[in-house]
């Protein structure tokens, strides 16, 4: 992966109705041969975003660079850029070949050549049997592909998908995202791709643009996201999280203290000094369940419930003082998957290196 | 795939369709007979030998010869047909280009009254119509004969024409236009490989609607034309206030085929249309 | 992402056009009609371009020799057979299509489209043609008197023409399929576990029909009676041919005063009240709502 920048997005502004902002001042860059996913809610704006990359919106202020060019007043057919839509938009009127041989077409390559091309195109997504049929005739992820085709054979710069495996069932969505990281890395071109599931972007993405109400929340590789993410929204969008409310008390050496609100003491590792109101996060994994408590950072509690997930079991824990915390843990060998039972006391254990401190 | 997928809920749906009313099924049959039966006696005595439209006497298809070589009844079917066409090709002509700026232009201001002016035809009752469009003529001395039948009839198509061309592409989807604008198609050559050939079928079936409403309409034309401008269903009536005759039977039957074909035709049409 | 317009011509171009035949040849003969209501009548047709109120005045009014206005609801009561036999058709139409659309939409797809194409035929058949063969039936000699007579139940035949009787089936018979249609599309859109549910819960078919089904079907049948009520009201071929001219309805009255009688501005007069009464039935009915039943 090179780090040259390929799209620039520059404080990019669009409102639909004067009173709401579907894009607020996003800035963002993508760069060559990365797989680059916009992750969000709906109506976070990552549509809209995907929509003025490829020329079917104009932004209201703001402008998008492709290779150092502003392309912002550019119809669509005069970029480089390609789309798989959400639905497909498969044409129905024509056969799959000629669905995919339509762009070249349209870039004035000869119906022959253009058909070559495109038949190549359909080897690269397995479905060079399926040329003649029309997208009636095929299914769901049969479509999908030949949107991929379609899109790929004109070879873009950029390939832009519109939460293309929303439509698929569970299975076929599995082996969708193996099958687009290779089309990825086979054709060397730039995706992006806009997904509301953070699974799909945490597997697939090189990097990962978390978004809502129109503004970007961070970006950062999927590890970076998950293990530090940047506000409250990241962190209780991404996977899930604890939050614990408290109060910064000083900071010595890279660790600061911070009293909950129920009154117990925390130190997390965090270089700089905060003062007032802070939110700390820790992921239920992260927290560990022992029958005694041995050093800071493990305050005890009572645990209120237990859900048994098959490999994994979750702890509902009651701190002392209030405040609910849950903890995720293999399920035991033995003893119904438990090691612990309703009702018990335990000691939670909050590591001071998992704990993370947000911005609000 | 969308339309797909709607098609196999209702399917769904359909199975469970088991809430019989007990009596409907019987009515049902009654319902069709009282509809189909006095156009059935129409049409047997048509082909009746004798005068009588009561009494049978034999088989015959004199009646329709007869009608066939009556110069009056060949004019007024030539007219009929060179109206419907002409009107057909105008409305057709003047409603796709509205159908295609209210769903696919730029919004322009008064687009909702003229959605509301278009189906005015539709809303006007058809006397008020037909009166309204002969005083006007009347009061601008407009008096070409055949082609003031043409003009009305134009006008009352111009509904019948947009619907099946609006409906069509509201229910087309808009991201096929933006994928062929996405594969480097200018606007022309997106409306030219996309929208048009899919919107054929919404074109076609408008044709069909207009021309069967002009080739049915009678009030309208009744008021409007002049001696020489006489449509079918107008020398129909006219033989009709004279007296019953088979050969009024035999050029009804005749029309009745005719406007049937083509709602048949339509019906198949739309029909495969919500197949895909 | 369909916020890209693929249809770029200037309005005055794609609209336009369309805009000005309806303008030319619509609009502006309504107009026209309004204007010939509120003038003088030329005995040989045509207006006399003065201002009067005589047109309207006639509804309620005759002139008798010496000028004076005489009380005479001759022509209201015209206006109220109209309306009374245009609302009996609505009835009519309503009670025998409902069963019929109710048993239709019940029924598999493929039947289902066989049956609803056997209503569509009529709805845009020649309506000329289908009130021409009512004539065959109910005139002195024709079906329905013959039969009779050779059964030996009559000696002379039944004035069964010329009667609002007459009319009313007409018109029923012509209108039939535009009620049958909305009311048949609101059905077949209807989600029919809510019956299942409804009989599962103890309705039986009477209470389930009360309850679930013709609430269900309201705006079908709210569609399909405007649908019969405002042609039924204009209609002309229907009191002609079966009214024989006798039994006027407010449709055959005008066209009357524009062929026969020519007084023009009468029939303008006629003509606007009929306008305005159907345009004030249609704002209401889609100030409730309008069409949601799809048939169109």
């Amino acid at each position: 992966m090179t780090s040259n920048s390929l799209i620039e997005i520059q404080q990019v502004i669009k409102s639909y109705t004067p009173a709401v902002r579907a894009l607020d001042g996003v800035s963002l860059t993508i760069h060559e041969n990365e797989f680059f996913t916009l992750l969000g809610p709906s109506g976070c704006g990552k549509t809209t975003l995907l929509s003025i990359i490829a020329g079917f919106e104009k932004p209201d202020a703001g402008a998008v660079l492709l290779d150092g060019a502003d392309i912002s007043a550019a119809p669509p057919e005069k970029r480089p850029v390609n789309t798989v839509f959400q639905s497909y938009a498969l044409f129905p009127h024509m056969t799959v070949l000629q669905n995919v041989a339509f762009g070249l077409e349209m870039r004035g390559i000869a119906r022959a050549e253009a058909q070559v091309t495109a038949q190549q195109t359909l080897e690269l997504v397995m479905l060079n049997d399926f040329s003649a049929r029309t997208p009636a005739q095929l299914s769901g992820g049969q479509q999908q592909r030949v949107a991929l085709a379609r899109a790929l054979a004109n070879r873009p710069r950029v390939l832009l998908l519109d939460e293309p495996l929303s439509a698929l069932d569970f299975k076929l969505r599995k082996t969708m995202r193996t099958e687009l990281k290779r089309l990825q890395r086979e054709t060397a071109v730039t995706f992006v791709f806009v997904t509301h599931d953070q699974e799909e972007a945490l597997a697939m993405s090189d990097r990962v643009a978390v978004m809502s109400d129109g503004c970007v929340q961070q970006i950062g590789t999927p590890n970076d996201i998950y293990e530090y993410p940047a506000n409250r929204f990241v962190a209780d969008f991404i996977g899930e999280a604890n939050l614990l409310e408290g109060t910064a008390e000083g900071q010595t050496e890279g660790v600061l203290n911070v009293r909950l609100t129920n009154n117990t003491l925390l130190t997390v590792t965090h270089p700089n000094a905060v003062d007032g109101k802070v939110v700390l996060a820790i992921r239920p994994e992260r927290v560990l369940l022992t029958k005694t408590a041995t050093t800071e950072n493990s305050p005890n509690g009572t645990i209120l419930d237990i859900t048994y997930q098959g490999n994994t079991t979750c702890y509902t824990v009651q701190l002392d003082g209030g405040m609910t915390i849950t903890a995720l843990a293999l399920s035991a060998h033995g003893g119904g998957g438990q090691h612990f039972a309703c009702g018990e006391t335990v000691a939670v254990h909050l590591h001071h290196d998992s704990l993370r401190l947000l911005s609000e | 795939m969308a339309a797909a997928w709607r098609e196999h809920d209702g399917r769904m749906v359909n199975a469970g369709r088991t809430a019989r009313m007990p009596g409907f099924g019987v009515w049902t049959w009654v319902f069709y007979l009282f509809l189909y039966a006095p156009v059935v006696i129409l049409i047997i005595f048509s082909f009746n030998e004798g005068r009588s439209a009561t009494v049978w006497n034999g088989f015959s298809l004199d009646w329709y010869r007869r009608a066939f070589t009556n110069p009056s009844i060949q004019r007024a079917t030539l007219n009929s047909l060179i109206v419907a066409c002409s009107a057909t090709v105008v409305a057709v002509a003047l409603a796709l280009p509205v159908a295609l700026a209210l769903s696919r232009g730029k919004r322009f201001y008064g687009a909702g009254a003229m959605h509301l002016l278009l189906l005015a035809p539709l809303m006007v009752p058809e006397i008020v119509t037909a009166v309204a469009t002969l005083t006007f003529f009347s009061a601008i001395g407009f008096r070409f004969g055949l082609f003031n039948v043409f003009i009305a009839h134009t006008v009352f198509c111009l509904p019948f024409a947009f619907l099946p061309i609006w409906a069509r592409l509201s229910h087309m989807d808009e991201k096929l236009e933006s994928a062929a604008r996405d594969l480097y198609a200018n606007a022309w050559q997106a409306f030219v490989r996309i929208t048009l050939p899919l919107l054929a079928p919404g074109i076609i079936a408008g044709a069909m609607l207009a021309f069967v409403i002009s080739l049915d309409d009678f009030i309208i034309t009744l008021m409007v034309a002049d001696a020489g401008a006489t449509t079918l269903p107008v020398y129909i009536y006219s033989m009709v206030r004279v007296g019953t005759s088979p050969e009024i039977n035999a050029v009804s039957t005749v029309l009745l085929a005719a406007s049937s074909a083509v709602i048949i035709a339509h019906h198949f049409l739309t029909r495969e249309k919500a197949a895909t | 992402m369909n916020k890209l317009r693929n249809f770029n011509l200037p309005w005055w171009l794609s609209v336009g056009p369309a805009l000005l035949v309806l303008c030319f040849f619509m609009v502006l003969p309504i107009a026209i009609i309004f204007s010939y209501s509120l003038m003088q009548a030329d005995p040989h047709g045509g207006v006399v371009h003065a201002f009067s109120t005589d047109a309207y005045l006639r509804f309620l009014f005759e002139r008798d020799w010496d000028d004076v206005l005489q009380f005479d609801l001759s022509y209201f009561t015209i206006f109220l057979r109209s309306i009374a036999l245009a609302a009996a058709t609505t009835l009519l139409c309503l009670a025998i299509s409902f069963p019929a659309a109710y048993y239709i939409a019940g029924q598999p797809p493929a039947r289902r489209n066989v049956l609803l194409l056997l209503i569509t035929i009529p709805f845009w058949a020649n309506l000329l043609v289908r009130t021409y063969c009512w004539v065959l039936i109910l005139r002195d000699s024709g079906l329905v008197n013959t039969w009779l007579g050779l059964a030996g139940w009559i000696s002379s035949p039944l004035p069964l023409m010329y009667t609002n009787g007459a009319i009313l089936i007409g018109l029923v018979y012509a209108y039939l399929p535009f009620m049958a249609l909305p009311i048949y599309a609101t059905l077949e859109k209807t989600d029919w576990r809510l019956i299942n549910a409804s009989r599962d819960l103890y309705a039986n078919p009477l209470q389930t029909m009360r309850r679930i089904v013709l609430p269900l079907a309201r705006p079908g049948i709210i569609a399909g009676s405007i649908m019969v009520f405002i042609p039924s009201l204009g209609a002309v071929i229907a009191p002609d041919l079966l009214g024989g001219g006798r039994k006027l309805m407010i449709g055959s009255l005008i066209q009357l005063q524009f062929s026969a009688s020519r007084n023009w501005p009468f029939g303008a007069a006629n003509a606007v009240i009929l306008l305005v009464f159907v345009l004030l039935l249609l704002y209401l009915w889609r100030r409730r709502g309008g069409n949601t039943t799809g048939a169109w």
